[in-house]
């Protein structure tokens, strides 16, 4: 898989804080990149350097294999913090700034973002009228205008109810399947694991982990045990060199393995072969949360 | 991206702003307002009597009638240059209240077209404000009793005087909201420079240290020093210094045309190396 952005060495300080210290990621083409981490762990920060509205003090960025220069924020749909319009202008007098700016999209586009995010019926009032999810969905059907190829979204949820949530978390993933690049900053643990492809989890300006899901997710393999004779079990485990624990409240045993090394089969049949009947057999994938809070001991 | 479409694109952030437009109709109404004042209030004196019209006219001349009408209304209408400075602190401050500047950014420009953008908002504010201050004077001087249409060209580079002293008075203007960045802070500052530091300078210069002429260089002064007081005004406050100012009228265009490039300059340079937060 190509990438459509490739993040060498970024660092910044504010004073004498470190925003960034040494980023370095590779976004595919086409993947859901999350960029997860706590308040004041370098997200936003990150994401104003890739968008040129923050200088780095050192590093560079390459979008689209080399474009340099500023055309090539025409080609990223972005929403950065907080929406950004003319209080006094209504939504659809917003967009047209936005198109006229971005050269994206057209008028008939900007009916049809106002429709996709809900605003259609609202197009005309005034954008300091609207609450602060309308703001929200409007800043998102600007970073939509003209169907570019990347999206850069910075908390899109914010301010939203649990419908426009899901219809976020929806389109997003139809985005994903329409083959669009999103780069998607977020400190919502579950949203990041329900919609992202990949994910790059910061703490303090550095890189803690970065890569596929699944890859990050997965440090080891968690195998769930129950059997017959428990005490069998686990002295067989331990004898192995597998390290065990007891979860008492559900009667388990869990064993721990190196990543992609737990074969439920051979377990299985080794536990036969010594007269271990096994009643119970999973394994566990971790939750983006609980490995999130490893990474960051939080 | 081409000036055309900097300047739709600023014309679709102002199309419905009637807070600018308010604004921009008071100053259209105070220049021929203001106009009207002197020349209504000189009419008034000239009739009074017919001795005091011949007194008057050979004293101050005709000051409404062609030629001299465009001096003396250039002279009169940069007196009130601040108030569209007004709009122009409105226009970029507001873009630092809302993020729109950094949205702007985000959404395709380069800094440098933010930037050319709010000097075509100054080019085209001074260009509406140069035609209304033609046609009061056109119509002054049309109407004038001392109607004299053959010298209607004679003084008529005050035309382009009083663009030049437009367009770089709101520079200064924008450098206030450009540095300032909140409207409230950036007029307060704004108007004190215009009134205050250069105007104090200089009669401490005048009055106290009798030291020589450095004054006409600081920015405001030398910008005011394009236009000076029309003959008859100068004849009564300086009379010996009256053709020495308009001899040096092109040392101080060349001096507020640099003023003018270093502030725009300086801009340039600051928004490059400013964090858009």
């Amino acid at each position: 898989m190509s990438a459509i952005l490739q993040i060498n060495n970024i660092r910044k300080s504010y004073g004498s804080v470190r925003a960034l210290n040494d980023v370095s990621l590779t976004v595919p083409t086409g993947s859901v990149y999350g960029i997860l981490g706590p308040n004041g762990s370098g997200k936003t920060t990150l994401l104003g350097i890739l968008m040129s509205v923050l200088r780095p003090q050192s590093g560079q960025f390459e979008w689209f294999d080399g474009q340099h220069g500023d055309a090539y924020r025409k080609q990223i749909g972005c929403l950065l913090e907080t929406p950004n319009f003319y209080q006094y202008l209504s939504a659809e007098e917003n967009l047209r700034i936005t198109v006229s700016i971005s050269d994206r999209g057209d008028e008939s586009d900007i009916e049809r973002v106002l429709k996709m995010v809900g605003l259609y019926e609202r197009r005309k009032h005034r954008f300091g009228t609207y609450s602060l999810g309308m703001k929200q969905r409007l800043a998102i059907g600007a970073a939509l205008l003209g169907n570019p190829g990347v999206l850069v979204l910075d908390e899109p949820t914010n301010g939203l109810d649990p419908v426009g949530i899901a219809e976020i978390r929806q389109l997003i993933k139809d985005l994903h399947l329409a083959g669009h690049t999103i780069l998607i900053a977020s400190h919502l643990l579950d949203e990041v694991e329900k919609v992202c492809t990949h994910v790059a989890i910061l703490k303090k300006g550095i890189v803690l982990a970065d890569g596929p899901v699944s890859d990050v997710m997965m440090d080891e393999d968690v195998v769930e045990m129950n059997a017959t004779d428990v005490h069998a079990l686990k002295t067989f485990l331990e004898a192995q060199g597998i390290a065990t624990e007891n979860d008492t409240e559900l009667g388990l045993i869990r064993a721990r393995f190196p990543t992609g090394t737990a074969k439920l089969d051979v377990l299985n049949q080794t536990c036969m072969e010594r007269g271990i009947v096994l009643t119970h057999l999973v394994l566990r994938r971790k939750k983006l949360e609980t490995r999130f809070f490893e990474l960051t001991n939080a | 991206m081409k000036w055309t479409n900097l300047l739709y694109t600023e014309w679709l952030k102002v199309r419905r702003y009637w807070a600018f437009w308010g604004i921009l109709f008071l100053v259209l109404i105070a220049y021929p307002g203001i106009t009207y004042l002197f020349y209504s209030g000189y009419q008034d004196i000239r009739s009074t009597n017919r001795q005091l019209e011949v007194l008057l006219k050979f004293a101050i001349g005709s000051p409404f009638a062609f030629p001299e009408a465009w001096h003396t209304l250039a002279y009169v209408a940069s007196f009130l240059v601040f108030i569209p400075g007004v709009l122009v602190i409105m226009l970029i401050s507001n873009e630092y209240q809302y993020r729109t500047q950094r949205q702007n950014i985000l959404d395709g420009w380069s800094r440098r077209q933010f930037l050319w953008a709010k000097m075509l908002d100054i080019g085209a504010l001074s260009l509406i404000l140069t035609l209304v201050y033609t046609l009061v004077v056109l119509v002054t001087g049309w109407v004038s009793p001392d109607i004299a249409l053959a010298g209607i060209g004679v003084k008529s580079y005050f035309i382009g005087l009083f663009a030049l002293i437009t367009f770089n008075q709101l520079t200064i203007a924008f450098l206030f909201g450009f540095l300032f960045k909140r409207a409230f802070l950036a007029l307060g500052f704004f108007m004190f420079y215009y009134i205050f530091p250069e105007n104090v300078l200089i009669q401490l210069s005048r009055w106290r240290w009798h030291t020589n002429n450095w004054y006409h260089f600081l920015p405001l002064e030398a910008s005011d020093r394009m236009i000076p007081p029309p003959p008859y005004l100068a004849r009564i406050t300086n009379p010996t210094d009256y053709q020495s100012m308009m001899d040096s009228i092109p040392m101080h265009v060349g001096l507020s045309i640099c003023y003018t490039v270093i502030i725009w300059g300086f801009c340039f340079w600051l928004l490059k190396r400013r964090d858009l937060s």
